[in-house]
This record gives C-alpha cells, structure tokens and sequence, in this order.
C-alpha cells in the first residue's frame, strides 16, 4: 500500500486525491507518505531542511532541538510541524501586505482589568477546537450558539466547582472580545467563552484566570489584611494572594 | 525645623520619537521638552546649586534620545533657526509689547543654545553632574513605559523593569533602588518583580493608599509597604492639585504664558513657510507670544515681568498651604508626616511655561519657612520601620484611577497582538537561546521589538485621538518587524545584515542592556535542556484508567497500555480527571494525564463528554510543542470527537478500541441521546485506520446498524501491537 502511495504522489496528485483514490483515510495516507520520505532522506521534502544541515546551524543546537526540527521539518501537519512554521503575528492582506492578524490559531482567554466595575476580556478558540465541537454535536460550529459567563469566585476555589454566583449571557457571533461591565469591586471573577449547547446549557471552551477587581473605596480590615499579614511574618511559604504577572512557561503541561 | 517632610518628584518621559528620516513632525516633541522644561529645569538646580532632594525620574526612551547624536545635532539645527525667526522677527516692524518678548526669546534661545553646548550636546551628562554633586536624586522608568496592569506575564514585565534599570545605569553609572511605574500604575504582582530585581520604592495615586486593604494607620500621610515589600509613596492630591488642576490650579493664572496661541498661526503662509514642515504643514515654532490674559480669545502680549511677579507670588502661596497642611497633621509621629507631590516633568515649562522658575522659588521659601524636604530614598533610610504592610489593588494616577485611558474602543485591538508577542518570546527564547551569537543578537531585537510596541504611550495617544494614527502606525510597524523577524528565526533566514536593518529602524537600547534570560522560565529550561528525547509516541484517550476502573474497558486500557510500554513504546494517556488521583503520573514510558473537564459545572452527560473531548484537544495542542506523536488510539465512543480531530491535525493514524456500541448496550434504545452516541460513534469508522471491537461484537450485526467497512476485526491479543508495522 506504501508503495501505491508514494508512486501515486510521484505522479503529482495530492494526498487527499490519494486518498480518495485509494478509498484510505487521509491521516493514514499523511502518514505513510511522511514516514516513506523520512527513511528515504527525501531531498524534495521541503527545501528549508537540506539547506539547513548544510549550513550546518543543526550542528550548532543542541541534540534535542535537531532531533525536533528535523523530523517536523517533514509533516503535512499544521499542529506537528515547526517547519513551514512562520510567526503566528505574519499574515498578509490580499493585497499582499502585511497586516495585524484578525485571530490567532489557539485557545486562550485573558483578562485585564479596566476599572472597579469593568473588566476587559478577550480569547481566542483554536480550529481543532472548533471542530470537535462540530463533530461532537453534529453542527457547523458557525451554527453553535455562543454565550459568555461571569463567575464571581470570591474566597472560593473556581475547579472546585463553586462559585458565589453567575451570570451567563448569549453573544453575537463572530466576537472575540467584551468590555464587560457592570460588575462589583473587589471582586474575584472568573469569565468563560463557550457555546449554548441543545439542552440550554452553558459549555466553556476557555477560560481566564482569577481575577480581583479593584477596591473602590476604604476597606477598613478587610479579606487581604490576614492573608498579607500571614505573609509578611513568613507563616505561609507563598502569599495567598493573586498575581497579576504570573511566570509563563510555554511547555508547562509537559512534565 | 516644621515637623513633616515634603518630597517632590519629577518624572520626565517621552516616547522613543527617533526616527533617521528628517522631518518627523513628532521629533518636535523633543526639541519642546528639552527648550521648554529639561533644560529650564536644569537652570534652576544649577541657580540653586545646593541639595533640592528633588527626584528626577528620566525614562530610557528620554535618555536614549538625549544621547543620540543625530537627536543632539538636530536640536542645535532647531536652536538656529529659531534664533534665525527671531532675528526675522526683530527685523519687521512689530509694536513695543512685541519686541519685548521677542527680546526675551532671543535672549531664553542664546542660552539654550549655549547650556546645550555646555554639555558637550548631552543632557544626561547635566543630570548626572548635578546628582552626583547631590543636589538632585535621580531614578528611572521601565524601558518603555509599558502600562502594567495590562501585561500578561512575570518575563514582559521583568523585561521591561530590567532593561529599563540596565539602559539608565549604562548612561548614569548607578542603579537606583527607586523607580517610576509608567503612570502610576500598580497591579497585583509587580511589587514582586519589582523586588526582585532590586526596586525598594515607587510612586502610586493617592487612592491606592486609602483604598488599601487594611487601610493605612497614617493615610496618606506616610508610605506603606506592598505584600513584597516595595515602598509606595502616594501622591497627595490637595497639594499637588494646588499645580497640575486646570481649575484650581496655579498655571491658569492671566499673566502666565498662553500654550494654544503660537507665532505660527499669526504669520502669513508666505511669511513663515521657511520655518514650517516642507509638505507644507504649519505647527507651532515654539514662540508664543501672548498671555493667557482671561477666558477671551482676544489675547494680550506675555510680559514676562508680569509673569515672574506672579511666580513669585504663587511660590509664597504653595509654600503657605503646604505649611498649613503640614502643621494640621504636626501630630503625626514614627514616621512624621509626609508630603508627596509626583508630576509629570513636562508640566513644568511645556504646559506651565513658567513651571521651572516657580519649582526654584518654592525651594527658596521651603527653606526660608523651615520645612524639611527630602528623598523617599532618604525617608526610608530613616523611617523603613514605621511603614504599615498592605494590600494595594490595581490602580493609576489616570483619569477616573484606573486603567480607562490605556484599555477602551479605542485601542483595546493592540492588547491580543500584545500578549501574543509575550508568549512567543517566552517560546522563542526556551526553544532558541544559546543556539548561536546570531540568534542570540535576533532574540534580542525581538524583546526590542516588544517593548518598542507594548509603550503605554500609544494607547494613551489613541484614547486621546490627537496624534492617533501616528500611535497606530508605530504599533503596527513594530508588530510587523517581530513577525517578520520571528519568521527569520523560524526559517533559519538570519543574518547580520538583516539584524543591522531591524536595529537601524529604532536604535533603542544596546544589546547589552537586553537580557534574554528575562524571558526564560525553569520549567521551560526542563523541558528544552533537560529532558531528553523520546520516541515518537501514541496518543491514548480512555474514559477509564487506573484508579477509575468500573468496567472490562478500563481493564483492557490498562493491559493494552501495559503491553505496548513494555514493548518499549512510549504511550500518552489521557483520561477523565478524579478527585483524590494525581493530574499527572508518569510510569516509565507511560505519562498519564488526568484532564480535568473545561468547566466543573456541567449536569448533562454529553456536554460532559464534549467539554472532556475539547480539554483533551486543548492539552495535546500544549504537548505538541515538546512531545511527537505517531498514532491516536482511542477507547469508546465518549472520546471519538477528540480523536477524530487529533488524528487530522496530527496527521497521523487513527486506531479505534469499540468494547461495545450503544446498539448492543442497548438494542431497544431510541430517543436523543441514543442517536446523538449512535451518530458519534458511526462517525469512526470512516476514519479510522483499525476498528478494533469487542469478541463478543458481532461483526455483521453491526452492518445492519453502523456503516461499516472492511477496518473492523476483533481485538487482538494483548501481544500483538494493534498498530501497523509503519507506526
């Protein structure tokens, strides 16, 4: 079957004309393709691969690193591959110019606060994402009813499953960001982007981090003076409080 | 000796306006602020030449571009030609009350021209001289004056506090243990990084202190310190609003210079034209001739006698109310009371022409009244034990106190490119550093790159819409440059030449100023540096796994993933997470990922089973970065939509495990759910490399119910890889 695949994509069709033709799923015909061009040493594989061993920067990088980009170098893939790989900020107009990108290809949610009573929220929700959904519930994910919800967490732990009340509220398709507003001070809300499934109920996709709303007036002894005061007498070994500048690891889920 | 102190703070900033073209109509801006307050400024502290304890605050861009020749012999061009105006002006036949300002001005820019000269064309070297004699303190800014509360992570504000610390001590030989935060803002978080990198004090809004959590003993009669220990001194809002208020304040005064009217606008086009733009564009020369006068538009000429009486008047003033605010908290003991007045520097001579002289004469009086100014660097040297520790919430010294001016419709579309950009520099230095000095050098221009676009200047231009697309154009411009030079990275396409390009454009900080280090992580440095490599690996997703077994699936997902390691495969499992089971396990080849749902909160059994698909699609997107996957192997139909979409976007095959359908649980079934799992699991087999079912599934049976094909057979031994040979 490999060789069927490979002496067809010698003939100039495409994989999915391959696979068609030969009634197989794409990934498996992807994949029997990529492998075959892997053992082979495949000059053809994309140009950017040869020019860099020949400069000899591999070399320079440390074995992992070469050991990664080299086989990535060679996939179909737009999740697996570093190769064909630009900046997510490079994107062209049609007229050719460069222009700010209208979405990125990822799933996050970030949000920053305005004022005691407004929160700015924006987030992104990446393609696989989008068609899982589609595949789950049978429906474009144009078709899916979006909807935003407001989560105030105060004192409470969010994965818990608690939270001191919500608001959910439908959204316009199309959007990706909200002022929200009006909402209380001092405050931790979590806000999360999801759709409105069949059964009328809220599903998340992404969501932000905790978040306090500033105080708006004189707060007396209020819920931070113990935990301050627990750290500043070194009785906690970190502060019970949130950080609005978190360190960010970019493989912080590989362990 | 009055008891209580009064500290006053100068803050000068401009954003980085250099640019090699000639022209620019905003590197007038510049030209401004060193005629009209760096300089003035400068001459007071020279007149007085004594220990002001005024703190000066001079941000990088400021101080890059008072160093930057081509800025400096600019300027002296500039002076020129506004002696050359003058002169012209001096020339015409213009009344008495003219030619008396126009004396003034050509005496005001022989002397800007002759101080300029003085400092060898570098007023950092001025600033410096008069510190380090001790008549000034000097501190700096962040790099760029990026707006804190809206950055995203510990690396882009460290950046910025770093380079920002390191550009002012290349320039000025010392670094300071205070520093001024980009419009007063604080958040949560930055007093730690702050910290850190050696920062004892800053300068915040009053509110931040009576809004404070427990509120301050003493108000905002003294500073408090923030949960990591950074000193906050508050602006006091009555005094300094006696200054800054256009209502209230002193620079309304009539016989005080008026900003809006400029020779410029009162010349015939013919008359002025070698003095403007060469597009043709008019703006202001810098000569206003006119006093504010009173709320007419029929304008009076500036007497400058006038004016000095009343800067002289407005000085006794200030200095009165500050010693009656003074002696109404004289009660106030460990620490004595404490005035902290924080401007713009700009306010001074740009705004309030006659600001500078009046900032001399209030030191004059302070003495002749006895009231003790000082330092908060020296404040703390005697008072750091008698400061309260608190909880200060995010806030600015910006209109309403918050973050209104630098996030709304105007120009909230700059913050998703911003956070992108802080992501990728954190991915691009774990996965790139060290590589080689070349791509160390673009790594360093991308961080320029950033910091240049996150200035909380364009914002706030934007929200004021004056110079608005200006502000845009730069955002743009920078973001362009980082994704064409990330793009260089990623395609190995750097060289010098190409660098050369990226600095020339802003010639902003030197490398050395840049540490790439800011922007790594340790978990990162783990993963990129110490964590070896595996093999190509399967991708696994079971609803049951050890530790939530309930039925003969969860048995054979463990015994097929058993099987497989022991082969010496190395397998990713992911699986539902459980309360009271780790969220991540490792079992030598075997990871396993109990992932939690997007949302803890769901009642409906298939938005559960869809808010699991989308977290596990969710994480792979995260481990793709670091792990390669060759197969998916799924187990159920609950995780077939993940499953699905994995194998497509991974490119890579898709194996099935079907224990049992819905048909034969549940032969009579009907209604939606059924069909919805019916419909999700006939969805596989077009799909799948192998649908491996249950001994007990009969093959044909499932033909009346399923679109089957000929992927399907039995399981196979637990021996025997379920995977082809090329996986």
């Amino acid at each position: 079957m490999e060789e069927k695949i490979v002496s067809l994509k010698q003939q100039g069709l495409t994989l999915k004309q391959i696979a068609e033709q030969l009634d197989m799923p794409i990934g498996k015909v992807q994949y029997a393709w990529r492998k075959w061009r892997t053992q082979h040493g495949d000059v053809t594989a994309t140009a950017a691969a040869p020019k860099q061993q020949a400069e000899g920067k591999k070399r320079m990088k440390t074995s992992t690193k070469a050991t990664k980009s080299t086989s990535t170098k060679q996939v179909a893939s737009s999740l697996q591959s570093n190769a064909s790989h630009h900046s997510p900020l490079l994107e062209q107009a049609p007229e050719g110019y460069w222009k700010l990108p209208d979405r990125y290809d990822a799933d996050l949610m970030h949000a920053v606060v305005q004022s005691p009573n407004s929160v700015y929220v924006f987030w992104e929700v990446s393609d696989a994402v989008k068609e899982t959904l589609a595949m789950q519930f049978m429906r474009p994910w144009e078709d899916l009813p979006k909807a935003f919800r407001i989560l105030d967490v105060t004192l409470l732990d969010y994965t818990s499953g608690h939270a001191n009340r919500s608001y959910t509220f439908e959204l316009p398709e199309m959007t990706n960001s909200w002022f929200v507003r009006p909402l209380d001070p001092n405050t931790t809300y979590v806000f999360e982007f999801g759709i409105r499934t069949m059964e009328g109920e809220f599903l998340p996709l992404v969501a932000s981090d905790p978040l306090d709303t500033p105080r708006a007036e004189a707060a007396g002894v209020g819920r931070f003076a113990e935990p301050v005061r627990r750290w500043q007498y070194g009785e906690v070994e970190s502060p019970e409080l949130l950080d609005t500048l978190p360190k960010y690891a970019a493989y912080r889920y590989v362990r | 000796m009055k008891p209580g102190y009064f500290s006053l703070v100068l803050h000068a900033h401009l954003p980085y306006v250099r640019h090699e073209e000639e022209h620019r109509l905003e590197e007038r801006w510049v030209y401004e602020a060193i005629s009209e307050t760096y300089i003035p400024i400068l001459w007071q502290v020279d007149r007085l030449q004594r220990p002001l304890h005024w703190t000066v605050s001079i941000s990088p861009p400021v101080v890059e571009m008072l160093a930057d020749p081509l800025v400096q012999d600019r300027y002296v061009a500039h002076l020129d030609e506004m002696l050359e105006l003058i002169a012209l002006e001096l020339s015409e036949e213009r009344s008495e009350a003219e030619v008396n300002a126009l004396h003034f001005y050509e005496r005001r820019y022989q002397d800007l021209k002759n101080t300029f000269l003085h400092w060898d064309k570098n007023l950092n070297q001025a600033f410096r001289t008069y510190r380090e004699h001790g008549f000034i303190d000097m501190v700096t800014c962040t790099a760029t004056h990026g707006f804190n509360p809206h950055l995203f992570t510990d690396q882009a504000a460290r950046a910025e506090i770093r380079s920002g610390l390191n550009c002012f001590e290349r320039h000025y030989g010392f670094r300071p243990t205070g520093i001024w935060l980009p419009e007063c803002a604080y958040t949560p978080g930055v007093d730690r990084i702050l910290y850190e990198e050696g920062v004892r004090y800053t300068f915040v809004d009053e509110h931040a202190l009576l809004d404070a959590d427990p509120t301050p003993e003493k108000g905002i009669g003294a500073p408090v310190y923030s949960p990591h220990g950074v000193a906050l001194f508050p602006r006091d809002q009555i005094i300094s609003g006696k200054i800054w208020s256009s209502m209230i304040g002193y620079p309304g005064h009539p016989d005080y210079r008026e900003f809006y009217r400029d020779l410029a606008y009162d010349r015939d086009w013919d008359y002025i034209q070698s003095f403007m733009h060469p597009e043709g564009i008019r703006f202001d020369t810098g000569l206003k001739m006119h006093r504010i006068t009173g709320d007419t538009d029929a304008k009076d000429y500036y007497v400058r006698e006038w004016a000095e009486h009343q800067i002289g008047n407005h000085a006794t003033d200030f200095v009165q109310t500050l010693e009656a605010h003074l002696e109404a908290h004289g009660g106030q003991t460990f620490p004595p009371f404490l005035v902290t007045a924080p401007f713009d520097a700009e306010l001074f001579g740009h705004w309030w022409f006659e600001g500078p002289e009046f900032l001399g004469q209030v030191a004059e009086r302070l003495e002749q009244f006895g009231i003790e100014t000082i330092t908060p660097a020296l404040f703390l040297e005697r008072h750091f034990q008698d400061l309260d520790t608190v909880h200060v919430s995010m806030n600015t010294w910006g209109r309403k106190g918050y973050g209104d001016v630098w996030i709304n419709e105007r120009n909230e579309w700059m913050l998703r490119h911003l956070h992108m950009m802080e992501t990728q520099l954190v991915k691009d230095v774990a996965d790139y550093r060290g590589t080689s000095p070349l791509v160390d050098r673009a790594l360093k221009q991308l961080i320029r790159h950033y910091v240049l676009a996150v200035s909380s200047d364009w914002a706030f231009i934007l929200d004021g819409q004056t110079t608005a697309q200006y502000a845009a154009e730069r955002f743009r411009e920078h973001a362009r440059l980082f994704a064409e030079l990330e793009t260089a990275l990623y395609e190995n396409k750097l060289t010098n030449e190409l660098l050369d390009g990226h600095f020339r454009a802003y010639p902003f900080l030197q490398d050395g100023d840049i540490e790439i280090d800011t922007f790594l992580s340790p978990h990162d440095y783990y993963v990129t540096k110490e964590r070896g490599t595996e093999p190509d690996a399967i991708l696994i997703l079971t609803p049951e796994y050890t530790g939530n077994l309930v039925g003969g699936l969860g048995q054979r997902v463990v015994e097929e993933v058993e099987a497989r390691a022991n082969q010496g495969e190395t397998l990713y499992v992911l699986t539902p997470y459980k309360e009271g089971l780790l969220e991540y396990e490792r079992q030598g080849n075997v990871h396993v990922y109990r992932v939690r749902l997007t949302s803890p909160f769901l009642e409906h059994v298939m938005n559960q089973v869809a808010a699991q698909n989308v977290s596990y699609v969710k994480l792979v997107h995260e481990l793709v970065n670091a792990v390669r996957f060759k197969a998916v192997h799924h187990f159920d139909w609950m995780t077939i939509p993940a499953a699905r979409s994995l194998a497509k976007s991974l490119a890579v095959p898709l194996y099935s495990t079907m224990l049992s359908f819905e048909t034969t649980r549940n032969p009579h079934g009907h209604g939606g759910l059924f069909d919805a799992i019916h419909r999700i699991e006939n969805s596989v087999f077009a799909e799948a490399d192998t649908v491996y079912v249950g001994s007990d599934v009969s093959i044909e049976k499932l033909q009346s119910r399923y679109a089957v094909k000929d992927n399907v057979t039995s399981c196979l031994s637990l021996d025997a890889s379920p995977y082809k040979q090329n996986v």
